[in-house]
């Protein structure tokens, strides 16, 4: 089966600044970084841009190796991109002619950079779920969301259903898994794709989707739960110094992508 | 049908990890790196315990279900019980060692899909795989993925709802989601015997039923079993293995802890508590009461051979009656002991006070 936690980076515990800072300032950061990847413009900016990604994950003290696997179910984004820019770059001397197809010197080039780019891209993206628990993403998703509130934006309903889904992810992979073994020790095949195969499969997870949800509600219902409004926090986010001097490091990327933009190079 | 596990072990761990563990390994002692084994030199594959990064849900499980035969199956929780299900018809494959059905190893997926038919497999809260529209429909579904005939399909279903004392009639037009769970259970209990299995593997087959359903379930077993189906019965009650299983297995994470009638198996209560587990009530009292000094000679005793035993003891009505002054129990023990059978008489009262176990059960 395939494990969906890993595909969008699995939690790697740990007590480095980058843990610790707020939950919110990283997912802001981590937008911003997105953005300062979109900014660089040449293949210098690239790397000073790369340079700031590293030091990152060599501050949050995350192994390479395992930062590479976390984005590694993503890599074919990045090839099927890198893919079409080879071929449909029409500009610059012609590397390669086979019929209608023609690979360009500038095709490569631009193949290439899109491709440095979403790597740097799903690298930000992956420091955020490694070095922040799920909990705390939604926790934050919910603060950042409450101002909107105000113009009827359900956001606490909203990061509660985020977090409740992510919780069920991997209990409803375990409970298809078992009805997959038990249809099939009564003899269902799922190779050939049948419908009815399917239904065997699907109405008993759905059935068990409904109980859960069922289930769950209740026991909201019995701890009191009425909604976001008035709720207090055992643990309330509060920024810190940390979450200063982490802005003050995105705002000097920015500075340095921007200057490596128009440097000559 | 005779289900065979041989040196069978399995690990959760993903097989193709484990897979580039070992090559590695391999590669390393054939460099020189690490010494070879002296295991793997004797007996041609990784014997058990030379991957010390794995984790063993089963390890070195041997038995065998005979035809016919009833087998109870208990451990504590995570004990590997429910691996040890999935295996016996094929599902999971294992690690190491070989199942054999009839003499055919199930880790080949053609013997495993031949087999699959023979070996009725039915999970914990089996009502949760209930799928179709239909209560008919829903157990037609493995008659129908063997391939049989419509009409040998619609036999098999009225039989095997009959089996399971539901009306084919009654109940198969509606839909399995308007009964009730007891119904539901049956229902897809019916779903695996309409297949008519020679073997039946139950995985906890009466978890979360009232006592009057779990007693109709327990005997809808019996029944079943009196018909020569073979079965495996997991269960977390010792006294309902103790009254229906030939031979019980005794899993503790992950081996075989004791294998044997339940005379053998639940005569070491105090292991048997060691590993989260106990014995009989019956059986539990018993031991209690031989520890007090009652002369209690059976190896596994039932409530009704406990109270045969102990009525004469204590000088109850019983068909060898002694005279209740020669019991030698010290008073503490009779605050366990069940009522006697008329408890009034009472010729050891003569005794003086204390020396009766009823006198100070009484007091």
């Amino acid at each position: 089966m395939v494990d969906l936690s890993a595909c969008i980076g699995r939690y790697w515990p740990g007590t480095s600044p980058v843990h610790r800072m707020d939950p919110r300032a990283k997912l802001l950061l981590s937008l911003a970084v997105t953005a300062v990847a979109f900014v660089a413009q040449d293949f210098f900016a690239l790397a000073v841009c790369a340079a700031f990604v590293a030091g990152f994950f060599a501050l949050s003290g995350i192994p390479l190796r395992s930062a590479v696997r976390s984005i590694a179910p993503l890599a074919f984004i990045v090839v099927i991109t890198a893919l079409l820019n080879v071929l449909f770059v029409r500009e610059g001397a012609p590397l390669l002619e086979w019929g209608p197809l023609r690979v360009t010197d500038a095709g490569v080039r631009s193949a290439a950079f899109i491709a440095c780019r979403l790597t740097l891209l799903l690298l930000a993206m992956s420091l955020l779920t490694l070095t922040t628990p799920t909990l705390d993403i939604t926790d934050a998703f919910e603060r950042l969301l409450a101002p909107a509130s105000r113009l009827g934006v359900p956001a606490h309903e909203l990061s509660m259903m985020m977090g409740i889904a992510l919780r069920f992810l991997p209990q409803f992979m375990t409970e298809l898994q078992t009805i997959r073994r038990a249809q099939v020790s009564r003899g269902a095949t799922f190779s050939n794709g049948r419908a009815s195969m399917l239904a065997s499969l699907l109405v008993p997870l759905f059935a068990s989707a409904f109980r859960h949800a069922e289930t769950l509600s209740l026991a909201m219902d019995a701890r009191c739960y009425h909604g976001g409004s008035g709720r207090t926090r055992l643990h309330p986010l509060r920024f810190s110094r940390l979450d200063r001097n982490g802005m003050l490091v995105v705002a000097a990327m920015l500075a340095c992508v921007v200057g490596a933009n128009v440097a000559p190079l | 049908m005779r289900i065979a596990f041989e040196g069978v072990s399995f690990s959760y761990v993903d097989p193709v990890c484990q897979e580039k563990r070992r090559k590695k390994a391999r590669r390393r002692r054939e460099a020189g790196v690490i010494e070879q084994p002296t295991s793997l030199a004797e007996h041609g594959r990784p014997a058990w315990g030379s991957d010390p990064e794995g984790t063993w849900a089963l390890c070195d499980v041997t038995f065998s279900l005979e035809p016919g035969e009833f087998l109870g199956l208990a451990g504590h929780t995570g004990s590997g019980k429910s691996t040890l299900v999935q295996l016996a018809n094929g599902l999971l494959r294992p690690t190491f060692g070989t199942v054999l059905v009839d003499g055919r190893d199930l880790a080949d997926k053609e013997v495993a899909a031949a087999v699959r038919g023979k070996i009725g497999l039915v999970f914990q809260y089996p009502e949760n795989q209930l799928f179709a529209p239909t209560v008919a429909e829903d157990v037609a579904f493995g008659p129908r993925n063997l391939g049989l005939p419509d009409d040998t399909v619609a036999h098999r279903v009225r039989e095997a709802l009959r089996s399971v004392h539901l009306d084919a009639d009654e109940v198969g037009e509606r839909s399995p989601f308007e009964l009730s769970g007891g119904q539901q259970r049956r229902v897809a209990f019916a779903g695996v015997l309409a297949m008519e299995p020679e073997a039946l593997v139950l995985d906890e087959p009466i978890a979360g039923l009232d006592p009057v359903a779990k007693e109709e379930f327990l005997q809808l077993i019996a029944e079943l079993h009196s018909r020569g189906i073979a079965i495996v019965m997991v269960s977390h009650n010792m006294d309902d293995l103790a009254r229906l299983a030939e031979r019980i297995v005794v899993l503790n994470n992950g081996r075989v802890f004791a294998l044997g009638t339940p005379a053998e198996v639940f005569a070491h209560g105090d292991e048997l508590r060691n590993i989260g587990l106990d014995v009989p009530q019956a059986q539990k009292l018993a031991c209690e009461l031989r520890e007090c000094g009652f002369d209690l000679p059976r190896a596994l005793y039932d409530a009704a051979t406990l109270a045969a035993d102990l009525a004469p003891q204590l000088g109850g009505r019983a068909e060898s009656a002694l005279p209740g002054a020669e019991a030698p129990a010290p008073a503490g023990a009779a605050a366990g002991a069940p009522p006697a059978p008329d408890a009034s008489v009472a010729p050891g009262d003569a005794a003086g006070p204390g020396a009766d176990p009823q006198e100070a059960g009484r007091g």
